[in-house]
């Protein structure tokens, strides 16, 4: 995000004019909050989907990648679905 | 439990803290020296200037779960006030002086209402010029008077920073969804799965492996 802030002409602006307008006209906290429906996903259903993922994606090959660095960095989905790299000082933290 | 929560009285100037659902990466990863809100809570109340309140409001995701005996220790200090959780956060963003979250998403959405955000944590959000970072609590008074400074001259960032904010954030997207709850998607389809994945290897091909191979190599140091 810092990239594209830092570099943005401002003849781009108007990507993000939707979004504050519905923040500044509206109640809601996010257009997405509108759908939410907790019971329609069961933990196998979110299993079946990092499973598929991780059937395209091996989290191995990305460590290997990084090749030394994987010894101190790792891959992960946030228990709120976000993807970052992480820090860590063990290599139990990968499996 | 209910009758620790007020509402918020008009025409009191305020900063508000919004908690964090705990345990969460939120703060065991993006914040992991920030674990203990209430010492923390306690050290932005005794360093608050004197004519602002501390409105804090627990994430209605976690309420109940902390118990009692965690709310009476603000009960010692007259600048706290502590609000119903079910209230509207973004009312609550709109009439504050400024907002205050560890690693939190109110503070970006303060950010497009054009507030100044105090952080604790790493987050997306935390090189804007209207997020002010703590990592001593020594500096927060003098953050506090900063931003009370501001708003008594009245200092207000540029027309269009919210566009520019929020424009940069959605360019920063990749296409997929990973969240189960908030969207009304099938995570597990064909289509999902193939943006998920290219969205996993561009955000890869963006790491600097030079810089985090100095950084590893002056962490052995």
């Amino acid at each position: 995000m810092e990239y594209y802030y830092r570099n943005m002409t401002e003849a781009e602006y108007s990507v993000g004019k939707e979004l504050v307008d519905k923040i500044t006209s509206s109640s809601a906290i996010a257009p997405g909050y509108a759908v939410y429906d907790k019971r329609s996903y069961t933990n196998g259903k979110i299993k079946a989907f990092i499973d598929k993922v991780l059937r395209v994606i091996n989290p191995l090959k990305i460590i290997e990648k990084v090749n030394n660095i994987a010894k101190y960095y790792y891959l992960y989905i946030t228990d709120r679905g976000k993807l970052t790299i992480r820090r860590c000082r063990t290599l139990f933290r990968y499996y | 439990m209910k009758k620790l929560f007020t509402e918020p009285l008009p025409g009191e100037k305020y900063f508000i803290y919004f908690m964090h659902m705990q345990p969460e990466s939120t703060t065991s990863a993006q914040a992991p020296l920030y674990l203990t809100q209430d010492y923390l809570l306690e050290n932005i109340a005794v360093t608050l200037p004197q004519k602002y309140k501390l409105y804090i409001k627990e994430h209605y995701s976690d309420f109940g779960n902390r118990g009692k005996e965690f709310y009476d220790k603000f009960k010692h200090y007259p600048n706290i006030r502590l609000i119903d959780p079910y209230k509207n956060s973004k009312q609550l963003i709109a009439n504050a002086s400024g907002i205050i979250t560890i690693t939190g998403t109110a503070g970006f959405e303060a950010l497009l209402l054009e507030k100044p955000v105090v952080i604790f944590g790493n987050v997306f959000y935390d090189f804007l010029g209207s997020v002010k970072k703590v990592n001593d609590f020594n500096k927060l008074y003098d953050t506090f008077r900063q931003i009370e400074f501001k708003e008594n001259v009245g200092v207000t960032p540029a027309e269009d920073e919210p566009h520019r904010i929020a424009s940069s954030y959605i360019k920063s997207l990749y296409k997929g969804y990973v969240n189960p709850y908030y969207f009304g998607h099938d995570l597990a389809s064909e289509g999902n799965i193939a943006d998920v994945t290219a969205a996993m290897r561009a955000f890869m091909n963006t790491i600097d492996e030079e810089k985090l191979l100095e950084t590893v190599i002056k962490y052995k140091e």
